[in-house]
């Protein structure tokens, strides 16, 4: 879908500083009713994403840390239903699941004295039933399913849409009799970075050259068509020349 | 590290090598060879003269000073005669070109105006002494009536005279030595290991005694081969000289410079030898058979040691410094090591080990951090500390430490003062070196591997070099290209058209007529003794050349002699070069792959000089080199070299451009391409050495002196010569390759050119700053694997700059004082297209075709094998003379050299087009052939290994292995028909294409003929492919395969799954149902407003609810677009919207009020139970997952029953009973939760409750098998649930 940049800019505009909420999210809807849902997140998500970037060095400073977490313990003490770890991030402008994140490793410090490994809190992220603290599995299940720019349910979104725009555009791809080789074949094949799909018979779009489509699906501002690039697609291109890059 | 302290690493590295050169002089004067002392030679030059003048100056006495000094100066011919480098008059004389340090520069080895009987120089060397060696000889013989009868009659197995010959020598030795309890009773190999003991002594005595030891006295029917003799006779060869020359590894041919000049002699070196010595020795060697033959001279060479001893022992070491001639008596004390029993190192003699350990440390590195001029002539010298042989025991520690006392100032105390010292060093070393080490060819990691000191001093080292040496597939031969070639058919260009007139074009065709019969006649004939190239074809030569009038006959000329150089010389790798046309193609066809590198492993045996040279010999024309080498300096004409360096610029500059098109990722299919791309390079790669160094013989030929000139002449020479410009721009191309990162490719050439630079081009400021980049090229290359590049092309480069650097022209002092300009050359290196460096093209025949002198390690080693053999049994295996049936087949061996002969001919009459289209075609079935069967053949291998695998992947994982194994172990019996397979293919697909391609009007004849050779071609290269790659692809793949299995068999779902999703989609799915990530996204909304925090009057409505969940199904039914991540997302959500939905959490809003009557808490309830009841039903139909239902009884789940006031239990029941009913849960896992869940800390009366429960639901499966519904039990008011507690 085609996204003027001027529209794009309003919306970025609008987005300027808002959490990440559903509230935010609803909003945000009733101000741009052209736009679907799905693109609305993905922007919305891209521009919270560049806001933590910049921010998210000051909230990991040791007093940072020790300060939100007394806080957390002395709302806690006060009223353990409220909810003290989403306000918490909402006041400081942080995401809720980063900060549930930070809570909860400086809790597991506190409870067995040594730095918990990343392997154990994204598990007890994803399943807050293994918090062996009742009340902060609580208030980090409340962080997570709240926050709709990280944490594993957004993660877990992302990564299932764009599973669906693989499918989707392997479909497309039936659908056009373009002969192609997936990443599966191309793994098979040797091949060490492997795009989305290699056009067997490369075929033009709007007088470009295509030899390969990866999909992102996801929103494609400047910012993270740089990163990509520079992540991904320079090796592929050492690889395999001209490539689309293909945005749902 | 060291890098930082630039000012003290230039007067540092320099001191810490010539101190541990220093330190190990006396060990290593007995070791097998020297000429890594001449290393030293790169020293500076500046600090060495000055301490040669003044030491000189300190007298005589100060011993280890004045060798020092020596180590300094060895580094020009002269040292062979006098220490003192400034005398021009030594350099000159001619006996100076017989030491290998000096005859890098001597111009007997590269010119052809010596005679061949010149460059033969060990006879030459010794002319000088002949008389006191005759002395010497004559005294000796004398003992040998005393002691032969003895000998004679041990061997007849008479014990009586064979104790009295033993109580003579155990006489004579204790004349020679104090401690006679020690020997007393040894037996006769212990007196050989006194022997040993004894030989750094005779190393020391004077040069007039030496040549007792001569080699060529002496040849090398040594211990070794005497005992071989003894205990299997079967294997011993007869002493004719070339057997009995190679396998003791005798660096009898290190006195002659290079291949070049020796070749004559290298092919029967000791001939020579033999014909020389002939009136001292022949008499003895006739009249007396072979066998006793050895033993005289093993009697004799003890006697001999023995008396070298006595004269040399009472008078200390006798170190003359003036005695120049230690290089040379260093030789010749290495010739009888063979003989000796090597000292046994031991690790518990090693003394001042913190000491060697910090030296270790400190000299590797700068080793790893290329702070020494040539890291592989380090690795030389830790490798002959690591087999030095000697003076261990006591009383040669006491004379050393008698003699130190006198004249060693105590800073410098001798760390290296015996073998066990030298030994721990030189394994610390090794240790610490042993990424480089292990990337050395497969036989080099064999002898170390199996080396005995090693295994004793660091079992850890040992087992790594162990490993190293299994897993190596480094499998090196050094085979030098060979000599003869057939001449090659001249290709297109040459016609008429390309002539300015008939005569021009009549003239070139007779020049080349002329050349190529010179060139038969130099191959018929150079090896002939006494025949000498300028003699008998020089006026030829030239009076070809006079025919040149025209400057286009020259051009054309040079052009052929060019195509003809590199058809000849290209190297024994002959990569690049298409079927048929190599030399060693010949031997191929004629033997057929098999016996091939059987025969190549045998000939290289027999030529491949086994002599250790030093790991830098100076440049050499070898082989058909040597021919053009004196062709044009027989012609001596100004403008065919004019003319054949433009050629020769043209053709570098093609070849230094070479891209390697298809580089596609590293396995897989593309491994046919990638060879071939890798025989491309390897072919660019060795063209373009060789023509660099002919471009450089030319460029530097007018300036080339025989000796190095006097400095005095430098400035004069520099100033004239520097306005000229440059023939090739080689800066240019340097920095280029660097920025674009293709130093692989233009390194190893620009060396060559450079190694034949005259004595002042160095000074030049254009080569000056050319040498200065390469130095900062060799700084820069750390050795380690990283992605810019990989480990063998850095070790390429750097082992080809580290032999320029020892390259006698080479100026010394370069390498430790130049300033190194910092060029950014090699950070702004770009990745661009063309890059070679980081494609891994170098593997280890590569490494050693273009550095042979890396050999030198392997023969180093080996000759200690030898020398030991006697303790370990380790001989050197000897080759077995076959039997005459096997040459049978000797005809089919003619035939099939006739019939690649009529190939050759056959190609040379048609237009150069067919040739090429053949063997295009050859090499596309080729690789088409092999593609085929990894498709079809191995693909079906490997899913029959699935299948076997597929029972036994549950075993242990320890069995996995040998599981593997087993299983390829049956498949490679299959895999066998690959070949057969492979030709039908080749059989059936060549001729299709060359029909195609040929021009439809190509007479059949020629169109068969042409077929017949593409399929031969094409079956040739599957099947030597396939034949050696096919077990390692069926292997690599089952492995693959069965990895993949158990990764499927751990985790819970993964594959299986997946490729259900298609089958499960219902047959009639249109795929319009909602994606699964909509569908989290929503319920994740629902979850949002369930846990809060939500506005007063938020809620969702009911139908929303139910909708959701129909899509949910609908969905998950739907197979097309779910993925296991998103399945299990989906389970996890929908059971925490059950935990809600059962504490009642959910706000759910819209109910219609349908029964007006029922209480708006019994609608609430009765749409939960609906909700639940879906949830339930979706779980069990729709999920493919596993769905942590667990998770309902989890803490966190019932603590939102405990936070509720309002307890609703009834719909908690309900849920376990659902569960079980669904079988989601079995009854006992629950009552298990429910039971954990009392464990954790609750509000007392909540806990009392949930006790209660845990009751109801056990009670009530317990009683009730057909039981009435559930929720109609438990549906009772709160508080009777709690009247009953």
């Amino acid at each position: 879908m085609k996204l003027s940049k001027a529209q794009y800019d309003e919306i970025a505009q609008f987005l300027g500083h808002v959490q990440p909420t559903r509230q935010s999210l609803r909003k945000l809807k009733e101000r741009f009713p052209g736009q679907s849902q799905s693109t609305l997140l993905s922007i919305f998500s891209q521009e919270y994403q560049k806001q933590i970037k910049r921010t998210h060095a000051k909230h990991h400073t040791a007093e940072a840390i020790e300060t939100y977490y007394q806080r957390y313990l002395n709302g806690v003490m006060k009223n353990a239903a409220a909810p003290v770890l989403l306000e918490l991030a909402n006041e400081v402008d942080f995401a809720p699941s980063l900060m549930a994140r930070i809570v909860l490793e400086r809790f597991l410090q506190e409870q067995e004295g040594a730095v918990p490994t990343k392997t154990l809190i994204n598990s007890m992220l994803r399943d807050p039933s293994q918090i062996p603290d009742g009340v902060l599995a609580n208030q980090v299940y409340q962080c997570t399913v709240n926050d709709c720019c990280y944490g594993p349910l957004v993660d877990c979104i992302k990564h299932a849409i764009g599973h669906e725009h693989e499918v989707l555009l392997r479909e497309m791809l039936l659908e056009k009799n373009l002969s192609f080789l997936a990443e599966e074949q191309l793994r098979a094949k040797g091949y060490d970075k492997t795009p989305d799909f290699i056009l067997e018979v490369p075929v033009a779009v709007e007088g470009h050259i295509i030899h390969w489509i990866e999909s992102k699906a996801s929103f494609g501002d400047e910012c993270s068509h740089q990163a990509y690039l520079h992540d991904q697609f320079w090796s592929y291109w050492n690889r395999i020349l001209h490539f689309i890059f293909c945005i749902c | 590290m060291l890098v930082p302290h630039v000012l003290l690493q230039k007067d540092f590295v320099p001191f810490l090598l010539n101190f541990l050169r220093e330190q190990t002089r006396q060990i290593l004067t007995n070791g097998p060879s020297t000429p890594a002392k001449t290393p030293n030679s790169k020293a500076i030059r500046s600090l060495a003269s000055q301490r040669t003048g003044s030491e000189r100056r300190a007298g005589n006495s100060a011993g280890s000073c004045s060798s020092r000094m020596q180590l300094f100066s060895q580094k020009t011919p002269a040292s062979s005669c006098t220490p003192d480098t400034s005398f021009p008059s030594s350099v000159s004389s001619s006996g100076s070109s017989a030491f290998p340090g000096s005859n890098l520069s001597s111009p007997c080895s590269d010119f052809p105006r010596t005679s061949p009987s010149f460059s033969c120089s060990p006879v030459f060397n010794h002319n000088e002494k002949r008389s006191s060696q005759k002395a010497s000889l004559g005294s000796f013989l004398m003992t040998t009536p005393e002691v032969q009868p003895m000998r004679r009659g041990r061997r007849k197995g008479n014990s009586s005279v064979s104790s009295i010959g033993r109580q003579v020598v155990r006489d004579l030795r204790r004349s020679l030595t104090e401690d006679d309890g020690k020997t007393e009773n040894t037996s006769l190999s212990g007196g050989r290991r006194k022997q040993s003991e004894m030989d750094p002594t005779s190393a020391n005595s004077p040069p007039d005694q030496l040549n007792l030891n001569n080699f060529e006295e002496f040849p090398p029917m040594s211990a070794a081969s005497s005992l071989t003799n003894k205990s299997k006779p079967s294997r011993r060869i007869n002493p004719t000289p070339v057997s009995a020359e190679r396998p003791l590894s005798k660096p009898k041919m290190c006195f002659t410079s290079t291949p070049v000049s020796q070749s004559p002699a290298a092919r029967f070196p000791s001939g020579t030898s033999t014909k020389t010595f002939a009136a001292n020795q022949e008499g003895n060697i006739t009249s007396i058979t072979g066998s006793s033959l050895q033993e005289e001279r093993e009697m004799l060479k003890k006697e001999r040691c023995k008396l070298l001893h006595q004269t040399s022992s009472p008078a200390g070491l006798s170190l003359d410094p003036s005695m120049s001639t230690k290089l040379n008596y260093s030789w010749s004390a290495s010739l009888p090591t063979d003989s000796q029993l090597v000292t046994c190192a031991d690790l518990s003699k090693v003394s001042c080990k913190k000491q060697l350990e910090q030296l270790a440390q400190l000299y590797s590195s700068c080793i790893s951090e290329n702070l020494v001029p040539n890291i592989f002539l380090e690795l030389f010298f830790v490798l002959q500390l690591l087999t030095s042989k000697g003076t261990t025991s006591s009383e040669d520690d006491k004379n050393d430490l008698e003699f130190s006392q006198g004249c060693r100032d105590a800073v410098e105390r001798q760390h290296f003062r015996n073998v066990h010292n030298c030994v721990y060093f030189a394994v610390q070393v090794l240790d610490r070196q042993f990424e480089i080490i292990s990337r050395l060819e497969k036989g080099t990691l064999k002898l170390l591997a199996e080396n005995e000191r090693i295994a004793s001093f660091s079992p850890g080292l040992h087992e790594r070099l162990m490993k190293a040496y299994e897993s190596s597939t480094a499998k090196v031969s050094l085979l030098l290209p060979s000599s003869i070639q057939s001449v090659s058919f001249q290709p297109e260009t040459d016609n008429r058209s390309n002539f300015p007139s008939d005569r021009a074009f009549h003239i070139f065709k007779k020049q080349r007529d002329i050349f190529y019969e010179l060139l038969r006649e130099w191959e018929d004939n150079h090896e002939k003794p006494g025949w000498d190239f300028e003699r008998v074809l020089g006026n030829r030569i030239r009076a070809m050349m006079t025919h040149f009038t025209a400057a286009y006959n020259h051009s054309h000329f040079a052009r052929l002699f060019q195509k003809q150089l590199i058809q000849m010389c290209k190297g024994p790798v002959g990569g690049g070069t298409s079927w048929g046309d190599t030399p060693d193609q010949d031997v191929l066809n004629m033997l057929g792959s098999d016996n091939l590198s059987r025969l190549k492993r045998l000939q290289e045996r027999f030529v491949v000089p086994q002599s250790i040279r030093g790991p830098c010999p100076p440049p050499a024309f070898p082989g058909c080199q040597q021919f053009f080498r004196d062709f044009i300096l027989s012609a001596g004409s100004y403008q065919f070299n004019q003319h054949l360096m433009d050629s020769l610029c043209l053709k570098i500059l093609e070849l230094d451009s070479l891209t390697l098109v298809e580089h596609e990722p590293s396995d897989g299919e593309a491994d046919m391409d990638e060879q071939d791309e890798k025989k491309r390079f390897t072919g660019a790669l060795m063209t373009l050495r060789l023509l660099a160094k002919f471009l450089g013989f030319l460029v530097f030929l007018p300036y080339r002196t025989v000796d190095p000139p006097s400095r005095d002449l430098q400035e004069s020479a520099v100033a004239l010569r520097n306005q000229t410009l440059p023939v090739l721009d080689v800066l240019k191309l340097l920095r280029r390759s660097i920025l674009n990162r293709r130093t692989i490719l233009t390194v190893p050439w620009v060396v060559e050119f450079l190694s034949l630079v005259d004595h002042f081009a160095p000074f030049l400021d254009y080569y000056g700053r050319v040498f200065s980049l390469l130095l900062q090229l060799y700084r820069y290359m750390v050795l380690s694997e990283d992605k810019e590049m990989s480990f063998l092309n850095k070790l390429l480069i750097l082992a080809v700059l580290g032999w320029l650097f020892q390259v006698p022209s080479v100026p010394e002092e370069l390498f430790f004082t130049s300033e190194i300009r910092q060029e950014r050359l090699m950070r702004d290196a770009v990745m661009s297209a063309q890059a070679l460096d980081s494609v891994p093209l170098v593997d280890q025949q590569l490494l050693y075709t273009c550095c042979p002198y890396l050999g030198e390690l392997r023969k180093l080693l080996a000759s200690f094998v030898a020398g030991s053999g006697a303790k370990n049994g380790g001989f050197i295996r000897k080759i077995t003379p076959t039997a005459a049936e096997s040459l049978a087949p000797k005809p089919s061996i003619t035939q099939q050299k006739l019939q690649v002969e009529l190939e050759q001919a056959f190609f040379h009459n048609q237009p150069p087009s067919l040739r090429r289209t053949v063997e295009f075609v050859a090499e596309r079935v080729g690789s088409n052939c092999v593609k085929h069967i990894k498709a079809t053949l191995v693909a079906e291998l490997v899913k029959k290994a699935e299948v076997m695998l597929q029972d036994k992947v549950k075993e242990e994982d320890a069995k996995h292995s040998k599981l593997l194994d087993e299983v390829c172990a049956q498949l490679y019996e299959e895999g066998a028909q690959a070949l057969h397979k492979g030709r039908e293919f080749c059989r059936l697909k060549g001729p299709e294409a060359v029909r195609v391609l040929l021009p439809e009007e190509t007479s059949a004849a020629v169109l068969s003929r042409a077929e017949d050779i593409a399929v031969g071609l094409a079956t040739e290269k599957a099947c030597i492919w396939l034949s050696t790659n096919l077990s390692a692809l069926i292997k690599r793949e089952v492995r693959t395969t069965f990895n993949r299995m158990l990764r499927v068999q751990g985790p819970s779902l993964p594959s299986e799954d997946a490729e259900g999703e298609r089958r499960s989609c219902p047959p009639d799915c249109q795929h319009h149902a909602p994606f699964p990530s909509q569908i989290i996204n929503e319920i994740k909304d629902v979850l949002c407003i369930a846990v809060g925090p939500r506005d007063e009057d938020e809620g969702i409505c009911y139908v929303q609810l139910e909708g959701l969940l129909s899509r949910l199904s609908q969905t998950l039914r739907c197979r097309k677009f779910v993925c296991p991540t998103s399945e299990q997302q989906l389970a996890r959500c929908t059971v925490e919207l059950a935990s809600l939905l059962v504490s009642d959490r959910v706000p759910i809003q819209g109910l219609k009020p349908q029964t007006p009557k029922k209480p708006e808490r019994h609608r609430v309830k009765n749409a939960i139970y609906s909700l639940l009841k879906s949830l339930l039903s979706v779980w069990k139909e729709d999920f493919w997952t596993p769905v942590p239902v667990q998770l309902m009884i989890s803490r966190k789940s019932v603590s939102y029953m405990a936070e509720v006031e309002q307890r609703e239990w009834d719909l908690f029941l309900f849920m376990l009973h659902g569960l079980v009913d669904h079988g989601l849960m079995g009854n006992a896992e629950i009552e298990s939760c429910l039971h954990s869940l009392r464990e954790f800390l609750w509000p007392s009366d909540f806990l009392k409750e949930l006790e209660t429960i845990s009751r109801i639901f056990i009670s009530e499966h317990n009683v009730a098998e057909p039981r009435t519904r559930p929720c109609e039990l438990v549906r009772q008011p709160r508080g009777t649930v709690a009247a009953q507690s």
